[in-house]
């Protein structure tokens, strides 16, 4: 798996390539906590080239929403596939997570 | 044609588990969106016993055996490992909410496995614990 961070004006885009199990899922958690150190409070999850989530992934995303709904930081989730997008819905968690489908989209509610 | 396959245990070789699982899948003829479901179920109990149960001290038995077998579109996953015998079934089903709260990062994998297969069995035959994952499905 891949990650790569990119800022855009106000907000951080973080990009997912590959497959987030329990083998990478702490990239992510560590770019996720990158951004928290940075101050970011408009971050966009771009999953364009995510291919497989398990519940490692879906566990790093899950764990920030506390913190975040806190300290008003707003993270969006955008261009997931049907496949991952279902792994979101198995739990519900597809609406406890801001999941859009474009990154235009995600800046607009970020 | 061998729908049987062993890893080492850690957590690197499971996309080597999952890319087994869908192609033995799609052999079967199995729609997409039922083998993406399976392939996960699979994958989290493979994490499961790589992760949260103790590494066998003989490297030769540090290994997770699958086997898939499929009668008549009643799928049977067997997995078999030396680790500790855990009963994913007296595990009790976390509340998301609660593990928001807490802010925990863990504990949904079982919860995915329950959801997806019909059945969980774990049996213990020395040296190895089994597990045996059924999913029936309706497909032409």
């Amino acid at each position: 798996m891949r990650i790569t961070t990119v800022k855009e004006n106000e907000y951080y885009l973080i990009a997912i390539e590959g497959d987030l199990d329990a083998s990478s899922s702490i990239q992510l958690d560590q770019a996720i906590e990158e951004a928290v150190s940075k101050k970011e409070t408009k971050i966009i999850v771009d999953c364009s080239q995510l291919e497989y989530i398990s519940s490692a992934g879906l566990g790093v995303f899950m764990s920030y929403i506390q913190d975040f709904q806190a300290n008003n930081i707003s993270l969006v989730l955008c261009h997931l596939s049907e496949k991952v997008r279902n792994v979101f819905q198995i739990l519900g968690l597809d609406e406890l997570i801001k999941i859009v489908n474009t990154k235009e989209e995600a800046k607009t509610i970020a | 044609m061998s729908n049987k396959i062993k890893i080492v245990r850690n957590p690197e070789n499971l996309k080597t588990v999952r890319d087994f699982v869908s192609t033995t899948l799609q052999k079967m003829a199995v729609p997409d969106p039922e083998i993406n479901m399976m392939v996960l179920a699979v994958d989290e109990v493979c994490a499961n016993r790589i992760l949260h149960t103790p590494v066998n001290a003989s490297a030769a038995l540090n290994n997770i055996e699958l086997e898939i077998q499929n009668d008549n579109n009643n799928f049977t996953f067997l997995i078999r490992d030396t680790g500790d015998p855990y009963d994913i079934n007296s595990h009790e089903s976390p509340d998301i909410r609660k593990l928001i709260a807490e802010k925990r990062k863990g504990g949904i994998g079982l919860l995915l496995v329950k959801k997806i297969m019909d059945s969980i069995e774990i049996s213990r035959s020395e040296p190895y614990t089994v597990l045996l994952l059924r999913k029936s499905l309706k497909f032409a």
